[in-house]
C-alpha cells in the first residue's frame, strides 16, 4: 500500500509543478519539488518503499521533459542513496537537519544532473544565466525547503491516520 | 558493496548513452507516461483557468475586461496582418526581380490548449491537448499570433509535447526581415535566442525584426520569431554575436496553433514544352 500511496503522491506534486506552479508563479526560478520529496524520503523512510517510487516518478519526469532521457531516472535514485547515506552518518534524530538536508539535496541533485547531463549530451553548454538561476533555487530552497518537507510528513502522518481510522471502521462494520 | 555502487554507476552511465542514441526504443512507454499524466494535467489546468475566468468574466469588472479582451484579440491580429502585409509587399518586390523558385506553403493550422510546462527547470517544453488523432506529426512548428514558440517534438494519442524556440536544443533557421541576411537562431533557456552564423559583412541594427527562412524545411517561411536586442561585433571572427528577443510570450500563452503542413520546395519552375 506504502509504495502505491507514494506514487501517486508523487504523481500529484508532478501535476502540480507542471500546471499549478507554472499558472500561479511563472517567474519562479526551478522550484523542483521532486527533489525535495527525494530528500523528504531519503530523511523519512525506508528505502527499500522509497527507490521504486523515485525510480518510477523520475521516469514519468523524463517523458514529460525535454531533458535528455533517462537523465532524471538516473539523478534522483542516486540523489536518494547519498541523501539517505548522509541522514544515516548524520543521525536522523537531529531536527537541523530539516534545515540543511533541502539545500544539501539540492546541490547534490544539480551536481549529479550536470554530471550526468554531459554525459548523455555531451556538447550541451550550460545557459548563460544558470549562476542566477542556482542561486535562486539554493534561496528558495533555503526558505522554502524545511516548511514543505515539514508539510510532507504531516501529509504523510494525517493520511496514515485517516487510513488507521478507515480500516478500524472497516473492521467493527464487518464484526 | 563499495564495487557494486561502482558497477551500477558505470551501468547507469552506459544506459544514459545508450538511451540517447537509441530514442526511438523508449519512445513507446514514454507516450504510456505521457497518456497517463497528461489528462490530469489537462483536468487541472482548466479548472484553473475555469476559475479564474469565472472570476473575472463574472464577478470582476465584467464590461470592461471583455472589452479589453476584444481589444487584445484585434491587436493581436493587427499585428498578424500587418507582419503578412510586409512580408508580402517585399516578397513581391524582390520575387519580380530575383526569384527563381518557388515557395509553396499551404498553412492548415489547428488550435491547442497548453495543458503542462516541463517539470526541469533547464529545459524549455510545454504539453498541448492535441496528439496523433489530431493529425499531429513530430516537428510540425507551432505558433501564436506575436511569433513562433517552437516544435513538435514528441506525439501520443492525444497529447503532444513541443520544444520551445528559447530551449538550448531548439535551432530555427532565420532571417534579418529587412536585409533578408541569413542565420540560425538558437535558444539559450534563458528566455532568449541567440542568432548565430551571421555574417560580419551583414549589417544589422537593434530593433531590426528577425523571420523564419523556410529553409529548415520545418517552419513556414516568413512568420516573426523576434528582434535585434543587441549586436556584438568582436575584432576577429566572421561572424557577428545577436541576441534576440523573441515575440511570443513564454511564461503566458494558453493557446497555440499548429502549422499542420511543413513547407515544400519546389525546383526551378520549367518552361513548358511546345505541343
Amino acid at each position: 500500500m506504502k509504495p502505491i500511496s507514494f506514487i501517486l503522491f508523487g504523481f500529484s506534486l508532478i501535476i502540480f509543478q507542471t500546471t499549478v506552479l507554472p499558472f500561479w508563479f511563472a517567474n519562479l526560478p526551478g522550484c523542483d519539488l521532486m527533489m525535495l520529496l527525494v530528500v523528504y524520503f531519503g530523511m523519512y523512510h525506508e528505502l527499500k518503499v522509497s527507490m521504486p517510487t523515485v525510480l518510477i516518478l523520475g521516469y514519468v519526469i523524463d517523458n514529460l521533459s525535454s531533458a535528455p532521457f533517462g537523465i532524471y531516472t538516473s539523478v534522483y535514485p542516486w540523489s536518494l542513496l547519498i541523501v539517505h547515506w548522509m541522514v544515516n552518518i548524520l543521525h536522523s534524530g537531529n531536527r537541523l537537519l530539516i534545515v540543511f538536508m533541502p539545500v544539501v539535496g539540492l546541490i547534490i541533485v544539480n551536481a549529479l544532473f550536470w554530471i550526468l547531463l554531459h554525459v548523455a549530451q555531451p556538447g550541451f553548454q550550460p545557459p548563460p544565466g544558470v549562476g542566477s538561476t542556482i542561486g535562486k533555487q539554493f534561496l528558495l530552497t533555503l526558505i522554502m525547503g524545511p516548511v514543505i518537507i515539514v508539510l510532507f510528513e504531516k501529509i504523510y502522518s494525517l493520511s496514515n491516520r485517516w487510513l488507521r481510522k478507515f480500516k478500524h471502521r472497516q473492521g467493527r462494520a464487518q464484526v | 558493496m563499495i564495487f557494486g555502487l561502482v558497477a551500477l554507476a558505470l551501468s547507469n552511465v552506459i544506459a544514459l548513452s545508450l538511451a540517447n542514441k537509441f530514442n526511438d526504443v523508449y519512445a513507446k512507454p514514454s507516450r504510456i507516461a505521457v497518456s497517463f499524466i497528461a489528462p490530469f494535467q489537462e483536468l487541472v489546468i482548466k479548472s484553473i483557468r475555469a476559475g479564474r475566468d469565472v472570476w473575472l468574466h463574472y464577478f470582476y469588472l465584467v464590461s470592461v475586461n471583455q472589452e479589453n479582451d476584444r481589444l487584445k484579440d484585434a491587436l493581436r491580429h493587427t499585428t498578424e496582418i500587418q507582419n503578412r502585409y510586409l512580408e508580402t509587399t517585399m516578397n513581391n518586390s524582390r520575387l519580380r526581380e530575383l526569384l527563381k523558385f518557388q515557395n509553396h506553403v499551404e498553412n492548415r493550422f489547428i488550435a491547442a490548449e497548453v495543458i503542462g510546462k516541463d517539470p526541469s527547470p533547464w529545459f524549455k517544453s510545454i504539453m498541448i491537448d492535441k496528439g496523433r488523432s489530431a493529425g499531429m506529426v513530430k516537428g510540425l512548428p507551432v505558433v501564436v499570433a506575436e511569433g513562433v514558440i517552437g516544435q513538435v517534438i514528441e506525439v501520443a494519442g492525444h497529447y503532444s509535447k513541443v520544444l520551445l524556440l528559447i530551449d538550448q536544443n531548439s535551432a530555427v533557421d532565420a532571417m534579418i526581415q529587412k536585409s533578408r541576411a541569413r542565420g540560425v537562431l538558437k535558444g539559450d533557456s534563458n528566455g532568449q535566442c541567440n542568432l548565430s552564423y551571421m555574417l560580419r559583412k551583414h549589417e544589422v541594427h537593434i530593433g531590426d525584426t528577425v523571420v523564419t527562412s523556410g529553409l529548415d524545411g520545418v517552419y513556414p517561411k516568413g512568420l516573426r520569431l523576434g528582434y535585434v536586442s543587441a549586436v556584438t561585433r568582436q575584432h576577429s571572427g566572421i561572424f557577428q554575436e545577436i541576441s534576440v528577443n523573441p515575440f511570443a510570450d513564454f511564461e503566458k500563452f494558453e493557446e497555440v496553433l499548429v502549422v499542420l503542413e511543413r513547407p515544400m520546395f519546389s525546383p526551378e519552375p520549367q518552361s513548358e514544352l511546345p505541343p
